[in-house]
């Protein structure tokens, strides 16, 4: 059996409404690397992203009906379920997990060890995307799911604003602050690592 | 959109040509520049990262569950011949499809999102009249006093001249609210139900009516002679 790769969303959708188990698993193969992301972006928690992902689909499932392709695409609406999800066990989890270490001393690099061979500069760089992940992990909440979203994801400020249920506005000023306090974080991260510069 | 990016656009040419008067703005966009290499960076490796695959695996055993669970029992009187079970296959499946299309699943709870509308799936259905309360109690009652129509049915039942709704299987619950719906069946399905069937005539296809319950399982059929 061959998957219905070449099918829109909804065309799976409706296949899958009469039973269709491959429109089902390619629907999921599309669109849950998204959720997933997102998800583990918002916690930096496997475990997390993993329930998160598993509950948008069942409720894509058991409540199908609440999906309605005429207010907003599929991803919108999958995305809409994975941040509820999300905010709900941030909640329960906010007490039992430490906030993530602003800085890892172990993990630094020293900037005079920079990077003549490849594998050395992918280090240099590996090293830096998990200071933005942690940098990330340490924004307010709102801030953060900004950023998820719109630099991460790539979605416009409108779909953001979707997601997100606000303004477009609110999307823009949100997402500027969390630029500018990451931007900060990051730069001081690299400068503590190196000395100063300037 | 055009005008979002145009903003945009004009945000970062100021900002750019600020910064060339400006020191601290000048450390600002360097920073801001190095965060979206970063920002790039880290896009490029979450490109590869998925669910496990045990999460793939649990819903699909969620939707066959599901699937399995909206599928109709098969207790019919008539499990005899093969064509008995041709004939209830294509009821089946027609009805089926139709409940399922033209209905969404009622028990549910919604749960608290933006879309909460049902989806209505547009479906070429036939015939599909409501079949309200009190008129049909339960099969066995409905094959031994079968039950008049509804008005606008009697007059289209007597146009068409039915015979009796004959019970698919035997269903000790009442139904509630049913839903007929037209089908056509191969003659030969007649024999499923015990009505005579001309040989020569059985490849033809015969209009019927299904009734169906709530749960979209076929109740009881008739035929148009
Ligand atoms: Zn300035």
């Amino acid at each position: 059996m061959t998957e219905p790769t070449h099918l829109a969303d909804d065309d799976l959708l409706r296949r899958m409404d009469s039973g269709d188990e491959a429109a089902f698993t390619t629907l999921y193969r599309r669109r849950h690397p998204a959720v997933y992301r997102f998800a583990l972006q918002m916690s930096g928690s496997p475990s997390l992203a993993e329930e998160v992902t598993q509950e948008v689909f069942m409720t894509l499932l058991s409540h199908r009906a609440s999906y309605d392709g005429s207010k907003g695409p599929l991803a919108a609406y999958l995305y809409g379920i994975a941040r509820r999800q999300v905010w709900r066990r941030l909640a329960l989890r906010r007490r039992q997990l430490p906030i993530p270490a602003p800085e890892d001393e172990d993990a630094r690099t020293p900037e005079s060890l920079i990077a003549h061979s490849q594998v050395e500069r992918d280090l240099v760089r590996d090293e830096a995307v998990r200071g933005l992940r942690r940098a990330i992990l340490a924004l307010p909440a709102r801030y953060r799911e900004a950023v998820v979203l719109c630099d991460l994801h790539e979605l416009t400020y409108v779909d953001a604003a979707r997601v997100m249920g606000c303004a477009v506005g609110s999307v823009r000023s949100r997402l500027h602050r969390a630029r500018a306090l990451l931007s900060e974080r990051m730069a001081s991260r690299k400068s503590s690592s190196s000395g100063c510069l300037v | 959109m055009a005008a979002e990016m145009a903003r945009e656009e004009v945000m970062n040419t100021a900002a750019v040509a600020h910064a060339k008067t400006c020191l601290r703005c000048a450390r600002r966009l360097a920073n801001e520049r190095m965060l979206s290499g970063i920002v790039a960076a880290a896009v490029a490796e979450d490109s590869e990262r998925v669910a496990p695959p045990e999460v793939e695996k649990r819903l699909i055993a969620a939707f066959r569950k599901q699937l399995a669970a909206s599928q109709p029992r098969r207790r019919a009187l008539w499990t005899g011949a093969a064509v008995a079970a041709i004939a209830a296959a294509v009821i089946v499946t027609a009805v089926v499809s139709l409940h399922r299309t033209a209905e969404p699943p009622k028990a549910q709870v919604k749960p608290p999102q933006a879309y909460q509308e049902p989806v209505r799936v547009p479906v070429a259905v036939p015939a599909v009249r409501e079949v309200r309360k009190p008129r049909l109690r339960t099969l066995r009652a409905s094959r031994r006093n079968p039950v008049g129509p509804s008005k606008p049915q009697a007059m289209e039942a007597d146009r068409e001249h039915m015979t009796e709704f004959i019970p698919v299987f035997y269903d000790p619950e009442p139904i509630e609210q049913g839903q007929i719906v037209r089908v056509r069946l191969p003659r030969a399905a007649l024999t499923a139900f015990g009505l005579p069937v001309n040989e020569e005539h059985a490849e033809e296809k015969i209009r019927a009516d299904v009734l169906l319950g709530e749960d979209g399982l076929a109740r009881a059929v008739r035929f148009v002679k």
